[in-house]
C-alpha cells in the first residue's frame, strides 16, 4: 500500500503584519511592515526600539495566541473543533522559550531575593511543553501532543513532526506551527550579539545591520492528503518532506556546510531534483552573515542553477518571530502556491557581492511556482527545511523509498552525578566548556558516555552522528541572565550567555562539542527518560536508513524542584541493525514499534528516568517483543514495542 | 569616582590577561606570550567574534569603561585593543 501523503488544509495566522491568511497575505504582497516601535518593554540602551509587536493583542501570551490561531486554522480547514475525532487529532508547536514572560517575573523575583522553590513553582508550569499541553487539553485531543524547542527553527520542526505522526497513521489530523511572544529577555540578548538592525531590518542587502524580533503563531492544519480530498477540502499544498542538518559548528554562526546538508536531506527525502525547485522562502533574518551563508549554502546546493530560482525573505516586513517564524513562513509558502505569486524581499539594496541572488525585489511577482522550500535555521545549528508543493503535482509520482530499518539500541548511558561540570571536564579536557549549565553538562556527559558504549568516535565519524534531547532546563543561566539584566542594565548582560539560555543549549553545546553533523533537535515534552527524543529518533532513521542518533533525556531542574525526580541524563544510541551488525557493534535490544499520543486527563506523574534502561534490558532478555509505556510532565505518551536483538 | 588613565604598559597587561583568560576557557594551545602586536585574534589565535564581543563585555564590567559597538572591528589586535581603550578611559 502507498505511504500516507500529506496535505496542508487550513491557515492560522497571528503576525505583526495581520491577523488571519488574508489580511497577512495582502501585507507581505503590499510589502506593508508590522515593524513598529516596541512598546511593551522598554528599549532604552539596546541598539533599536524596533521590532514586530502585535498592537491588538489583548493577552500577551503564547497559550492563547496558539489558541486562537489554532482554532482560526481549524476554522479554515472547514473543521468543526467539536466534530474532529480527538483520539486522531494531535498539536505540535515550535517555541523558542515557552510562555516567556511569566517565567521572565518569576526569575526576576528570584533575583530580587525571592526563594528557589518559589522559582521553580512559578517557572516551571511555563515551561515549553505547556503551551500545546493547555490547548489540547482544552480541545480534549488525544493524539500526539509536543512542543518543539529548536529555537529559530522550532516551527519547521514542528511541521516535521506533524508530518511523520501522520504519515505513520499514528493521526489523521495534525496541527502544527510555531508561537513566541517578544520579550526584552530576547530582545537584549540579540542587541548585545550586536544582531538588531537599529533602523531597517533589509535581507540580503548592502550594508544590512541585522535582524528585528517579533511575535506571533502560525498554525497548519495537516491531515493524509487522500482524506483530506474525500471529505472535499480545499489543499493549499502537499508537504513532500522535510530536511535536517547539524552545523556541529558554533553556538550563533550559521554554517554554510550545515545548512546545505539540510537543503540536500529536503530534496532527497521529497524525492525532488534541484531542477524542480522554483522558488525559496529564505530565513532571511537581515544579519550580515546569516544572509550571506544562506545565500553560499543556495549556491552549494543548485549550483549554476541558483541564480534563476527566486528566494525571498519576508522577515523584511515580520520581524523575525523565532520560534514562530519558520511555521508564519510555512503559511507564506501555501499562499505562494495557492495564489501563484512570490511575496517579495523588502527593502532590498543591491550591492552585496556575497548576496547576488533573485531576491524578489520588485514587488509580488507571479510566477506560478510548483514547489516550494521553506529554510529555517537556528543558533546551535539546528537546521530544518521544508519542501511543499502544489496540489497534484506529486500525483502519479513514485514516493521516495522509505527503508524502515530495523532500529537497534547500542548504547546507552545514565549520568547522575552531582556534579556534571566537574565531570564533564574530566571527559572533554580539552573541550571549550565555558558557560554551561547542569542541563548542558548532563546532555554533554550524557551523550559522551552513550558514544563510547556504542563504540562509536564522534571525532571519526561525526557527520554520520546526530542529536535528539528532551529537556527541561535548569533556570541557572536564565537566572544569572536577569540577575546580570536587573543589576546593570542591557550592558550587563554577558553575550555568551545569551545562546546558553535558550532551551536547545543542551542539544546544541552537544552537537557542537562533539562534532555531531547528521540532527541537533530539542523536544519538550518533559519525558525525563527520554522517550519522546527516542521516537523522534526513529522518525528520522526510519526514513534515512542510515546514520547513529543519540537520543535521551535531560532532568536538571535544579535548585528547589519538587519534581524528587533524580536529576541528570539517560541518552541511547541508536541505529539502524545493519550498520550495527556490520561494524561489529552489541545490540542491547530493537526498537520495533514507536507511537505517540497524548492524556488529556490532567495531573500527569513522569515516567522515572531509569525505567526505560531497564525495560532495554528486560527486552534484551525476553523470547519476544514487550510493550513500555512513558509518560511526560505535561500528558505525553509515548508507546515502544523493545524486542530482543533478531 | 574619579580614575586616571593608566600607563600602556598597564592597559597592554590588562587585554593580554583578558585575552588569555579566553584562550585557557577554549582549552587553546595559544598562550598568554602568544598574544602581542601583529596577531590577530580571530585569524591568528582561534577566537571567533562571540569570544570578542564577551571579552569586552568582562573588561567593560571589571575596568567601568564603555567601549561602543562600532570599534568592536578594532578589537582584534592587542595594538589596536589597548589604543582602543585608551582612548574611551574615562578621564575625570
Amino acid at each position: 500500500m502507498a505511504e500516507p501523503r500529506v496535505a496542508v488544509t487550513g491557515l492560522g495566522v497571528l503576525s505583526c503584519a495581520g491577523r488571519g491568511k488574508d489580511a497577512f497575505w495582502e501585507s507581505l504582497l503590499a510589502r506593508r511592515a508590522g515593524i513598529s516601535a516596541i512598546a511593551c518593554f522598554s528599549t532604552e540602551g539596546l541598539r533599536s526600539r524596533l521590532g514586530g509587536e502585535i498592537k491588538d493583542a489583548q493577552v500577551r501570551s503564547a497559550k492563547a495566541y496558539a489558541r486562537q490561531t489554532l482554532l482560526q486554522a481549524l476554522a479554515d480547514a472547514g473543521l468543526d473543533a467539536a466534530r474532529v475525532a480527538p483520539e486522531r487529532a494531535g498539536i505540535a508547536l515550535g517555541t523558542t522559550q515557552g510562555e516567556w514572560l511569566p517565567i521572565e517575573a518569576a526569575l526576576d523575583r528570584r533575583a530580587r531575593g525571592g526563594g528557589a522553590a518559589a522559582l521553580q513553582k512559578e517557572a516551571f508550569p511555563e515551561f515549553p511543553g505547556s503551551i500545546p499541553a493547555a490547548v489540547a487539553r482544552e480541545l480534549g485531543w488525544r493524539g500526539p501532543c509536543i512542543a518543539l524547542t529548536t529555537a529559530c527553527a522550532a516551527g519547521n520542526f514542528a511541521l516535521a513532526y506533524a508530518y511523520e505522526r501522520i504519515v505513520q497513521g499514528q493521526a489523521e489530523l495534525m496541527a502544527a506551527g510555531g508561537v513566541d511572544v517578544l520579550s526584552q529577555t530576547n530582545y537584549a540578548g540579540f542587541s548585545r550579539l550586536l544582531a538588531l538592525a537599529p533602523e531597517l531590518c533589509a535581507p540580503f542587502s548592502k550594508g544590512r545591520k541585522g535582524m528585528l524580533p517579533a511575535e506571533g503563531c502560525a498554525v497548519l492544519i495537516l491531515e493524509e492528503l487522500a482524506a483530506a480530498r474525500r471529505r472535499g477540502a480545499r489543499v493549499y499544498a502537499e508537504l513532500l518532506g522535510c530536511g535536517m542538518s547539524s552545523d556541529a559548528h558554533h553556538v550563533t554562526a550559521p554554517d554554510a556546510g550545515g545548512v546545505a546538508r539540510a537543503l540536500e536531506d529536503c530534496l532527497r527525502q521529497s524525492g525532488l531534483e534541484p531542477g524542480e525547485v522554483d522558488y525559496i522562502n529564505a530565513h532571511g533574518t537581515g544579519t550580515p552573515v546569516n544572509d550571506k551563508t544562506e545565500t553560499a549554502a543556495i549556491k552549494k546546493v543548485f549550483g549554476p542553477r541558483a541564480a534563476a530560482i527566486p528566494v525571498s525573505s519576508i522577515k523584511a516586513l515580520l520581524g523575525h518571530a523565532m520560534g514562530a517564524a519558520s511555521a508564519l513562513e510555512a503559511a507564506a509558502c501555501c499562499l505562494a502556491l495557492e495564489t501563484g505569486v512570490l511575496p517579495p524581499t523588502a527593502n532590498f539594496t543591491p550591492g552585496d557581492p556575497d548576496c547576488d541572488l533573485d531576491y524578489v525585489p520588485e514587488g509580488p511577482r507571479r510566477t506560478s511556482p510548483r514547489v516550494v522550500l521553506n529554510n529555517g535555521f537556528a543558533f546551535g545549528g539546528s537546521n530544518a527545511v521544508l519542501a511543499l508543493a502544489k496540489p497534484g503535482f506529486a500525483d502519479g509520482r513514485a514516493a521516495p523509498a522509505r527503508p524502515r530499518p530495523s532500529l537497534a539500541i547500542t548504547g546507552l548511558a545514565l549520568v547522575e552525578d552531582p556534579d556534571p561540570l566537574a565531570l564533564a571536564e574530566r571527559l572533554l579536557p580539552d573541550k571549550d566548556l565555558g558557560f554551561m549549565d547542569r542541563a548542558m553538562a548532563y546532555a554533554l556527559c550524557g551523550s559522551a558516555e552513550a558514544l563510547r558504549d556504542a563504540g562509536l568516535d564522534p571525532a571519526r565519524r561525526g557527520d554520520r552522528i546526530g542529536v535528539a534531547l528532551d529537556t527541561s532546563g535548569e533556570l541557572e543561566n536564565q537566572l544569572k541572565y536577569r540577575a546580570d539584566f536587573l543589576g546593570g542594565g542591557p550592558s550587563g548582560i554577558e553575550p555568551m550567555l545569551f545562546p546558553g539560555i535558550l532551551p536547545n543549549a543542551a542539544a546544541s553545546r552537544t552537537a557542537v562539542l562533539l562534532g555531531l553533523k547528521l540532527l541537533n533537535e530539542s523536544i519538550a515534552g518533559s519525558f525525563p527518560g527520554g522517550e519522546s527524543a527516542l521516537a523522534c529518533a526513529c522518525d528520522f532513521l526510519s526514513r534515512r536508513g542510515q546514520g547513529a542518533l543519540l537520543a535521551g533525556g535531560v532532568w536538571a531542574a535544579g535548585e528547589g524542584d519538587p519534581s524528587g525526580l533524580p536529576q541528570g541524563a539517560v541518552v541511547f544510541v541508536l541505529e539502524p541493525r545493519q550498520e550495527a551488525l556490520a561494524r561489529g557493534a552489541r545490540i542491547y535490544a530493537e526498537v520495533r514499534g514507536w507511537r505517540e499520543s497524548f492524556d488529556a486527563s490532567g495531573k500527569v506523574e513522569p515516567t522515572s528516568p531509569r525505567l526505560l534502561g531497564e525495560a532495554v534490558k528486560r527486552a534484551a532478555a525476553s523470547p519476544g517483543p514487550i510493550e513500555f509505556r512513558a509518560r511526560g510532565l505535561w500528558g505525553g505518551v509515548v508507546d515502544l514495542t523493545l524486542g530482543p536483538a533478531s | 569616582m574619579s580614575h586616571h588613565v593608566p600607563d600602556p604598559q598597564t592597559i597592554r597587561a590588562a587585554v593580554q590577561e583578558l585575552v588569555a583568560d579566553v584562550l585557557k576557557r577554549k582549552k587553546s594551545k595559544f598562550k598568554l606570550e602568544d598574544v602581542k602586536e601583529g596577531v590577530s585574534l580571530t585569524r591568528d589565535l582561534g577566537i571567533d567574534s562571540l569570544d570578542i564581543l564577551q571579552m569586552t563585555a568582562v573588561f567593560e564590567k571589571k575596568h567601568k569603561v564603555t567601549i561602543p559597538d562600532e570599534e568592536t572591528k578594532n578589537l582584534d589586535e592587542l595594538g589596536s585593543i589597548v589604543k582602543t581603550v585608551t582612548k574611551y578611559w574615562p578621564h575625570e
